[in-house]
């Protein structure tokens, strides 16, 4: 019991920096989720169709995605500068790769029958990729912005080593006055935040994906 | 109103070398249902898709109305002629309505018009348009698809309508059914078709002609009759009499009182009366007719037995078993 009453003490008496935190950490991942969704959805499609580009983009993507996260903030710094500049741009590139790989695999996957019989009775390429392509592939690409989603939220509690702020700067602040119960107020709305993120966008998922393709499984 | 497609010296060499067609020339008469059929890997499916330009030649022209189709824009053409394939296509994530209007859309017509239409479609392939227009294929059999997928084919009118191998996927009982229904649709619209089928009873049960292809090559042309009663070389009439040799040994023409063993002498659901000397195909026709799950064998007054439609299946399948 002691342990939730210290806990709640700290919440309430650092309420103005976990807010702010918690705001910070939700622009951070927000505003890179959404860049990353309107770079990979083109760049996933392309490569879906230019055939010959998939391998060299998705193996760039998965290269940079192996990158120690840390690092990747540290070697950013002598580049950008410090900042939430510094921060988009890292995790932006870490939500790349899924997404990317998961339009890509999307598209390529859709029954080449549909192809055929979208072709034959004249739809244009981008007629196809609009009304045929892009829904059959809803799904695989929705999986892949949930993984990301998931994946950014977790990697922007670094944001704070760039001066980006974020939650991560509760924890670290925790960690540097060794208090346990500032690094827990940090962390649980991080995981409070990606298992929201997560449902919402499944709750989305379910909505925009046409009842007719629900009966696949 | 297009009148004749003309495939003049068509010649097509694959990327890698395969020659699928050699020096096709072939005219699809207007109104007429032509078949195209010969071996797996003769060319006929790659001789319909030339025909809406899925595939391009290497050499020799396609005559629409006289008018060479590659000097057409692909898009505007393949609006104007419909398609079915064999693995249906239908569109998942689209209501049946919705598959159906495509070309319409496609096409800009009014909602109010295409609406009409996709009703009219439905009734005319026999599906209940309040049952089924705002289901999704896959609530549907295999049949009922393949139905749909004709309709979509005839939504926005076309006159010419490219089939390729449309019902060779369905179960030889749909499969019958569609075959007479799109000879009842063909006595009504009188579109020029062509339809591909490996199937010669197939062909010869829906063909006005039939274009006879063997390795890029056509080998006989001709009406149904012609090409039975003259085949032109050996392998045409190796082609129609092996066709022909299985279809005489197939269980179903087999007449019903031959298969004795296999009645049962009580049921509990409503049987039609034949005669013993009727063949299976013709019972089975019956039972859909009237809409029963079983017949009553008769020879003159005294009746020899019943077979339902489950022990009629058992039989077709163990005893073909038997004689192959």
């Amino acid at each position: 019991m002691e342990f939730f009453s210290n806990f709640y003490d700290i919440v309430v008496s650092r309420w103005d920096l976990i807010e702010s935190a918690f705001i910070e950490h939700m622009y951070l991942s927000f505003v890179s989720i959404a860049i990353a969704i309107l770079i990979s959805l083109p760049l996933g499609m392309w490569i879906a169709k230019t055939k010959r580009f998939a391998e060299p983009v998705i193996g760039v993507t998965a290269v940079l995605q192996t990158i120690p996260s840390l690092a990747f903030f540290g070697f950013l710094v002598p580049i950008v500068g410090i900042g939430t500049n510094t921060a988009l741009i890292a995790l932006i590139i870490y939500a790349l790769l899924p997404i990317v790989r998961n339009v890509y695999t999307g598209i390529i996957r859709v029954d080449s029958s549909m192809i055929e019989a979208a072709t034959g009775m004249g739809l244009t390429k981008w007629q196809r990729l609009r009304q045929i392509e892009f829904p059959l592939a809803f799904p695989f690409i929705m999986a892949g912005v949930r993984t990301a989603t998931v994946l950014t939220i977790g990697v922007a509690t670094l944001a704070t080593f760039v001066g980006a702020g974020g939650l991560g700067d509760v924890i670290y602040r925790g960690l540097q006055s060794n208090n346990q119960y500032l690094v827990l107020a940090g962390a649980v709305p991080v995981a409070l935040l990606a298992i929201g993120f997560d449902f919402a966008l499944k709750w989305l998922e379910n909505r925009a994906t046409p009842k007719g393709m629900q009966l696949k499984d | 109103m297009i009148r004749i497609i003309e495939v003049k010296d068509l010649w097509k060499r694959f990327q890698d070398g395969t020659e699928a067609i050699k020096g096709v020339s072939v005219k699809f008469e207007t109104n007429k249902l032509t078949c195209i059929i010969g071996p797996s890997g003769c060319g006929k499916t790659t001789l319909l898709k030339h025909l809406n330009q899925l595939e391009a030649p290497t050499s020799g022209d396609i005559l629409i109305d006289n008018e060479s189709i590659f000097s057409q824009d692909e898009v505007a053409l393949r609006r104007k002629i419909g398609y079915v394939i064999q693995k249906i296509g239908l569109f998942p994530h689209m209501t049946i309505a919705d598959n159906i209007s495509i070309v319409p859309k496609l096409l800009k017509w009014e909602k109010r018009t295409y609406q009409k239409r996709v009703d009219e479609m439905l009734e005319l392939v026999s599906l209940e348009p309040d049952i089924y227009a705002n289901r999704y294929p896959l609530e549907l059999s295999g049949g009922q698809q393949q139905r749909v997928g004709v309709a979509r084919a005839l939504a926005a009118d076309p006159n010419i309508i490219l089939m390729d191998e449309p019902f060779s996927a369905l179960d030889p009982i749909s499969r019958e059914q569609l075959q007479e229904h799109l000879q009842e649709i063909q006595k009504r619209l009188k579109k020029t078709i062509v339809f591909v089928t490996h199937d010669m009873d197939e062909a010869l049960k829906i063909a006005d002609k039939i274009v006879l292809m063997k390795d890029g090559e056509v080998e006989q042309i001709g009406t149904p009759d012609e090409i039975v009663n003259h085949p032109a070389n050996d392998f045409v009439r190796s082609f129609i009499g092996t066709e022909r040799m299985q279809r005489f040994q197939k269980t179903s023409k087999r007449d019903v009182g031959s298969l004795r063993q296999w009645y049962v002498s009580e049921i509990d659901v409503p049987a039609q009366p034949v005669e013993a000397d009727y063949s299976v195909a013709e019972a089975v026709e019956l039972m859909v007719q009237q809409d029963v799950l079983a017949i009553e064998i008769k020879e003159g007054e005294q009746i020899l037995g019943y077979l339902t439609k489950d022990r009629i299946l058992e039989a077709l399948v163990l005893e073909r078993g038997d004689a192959s």
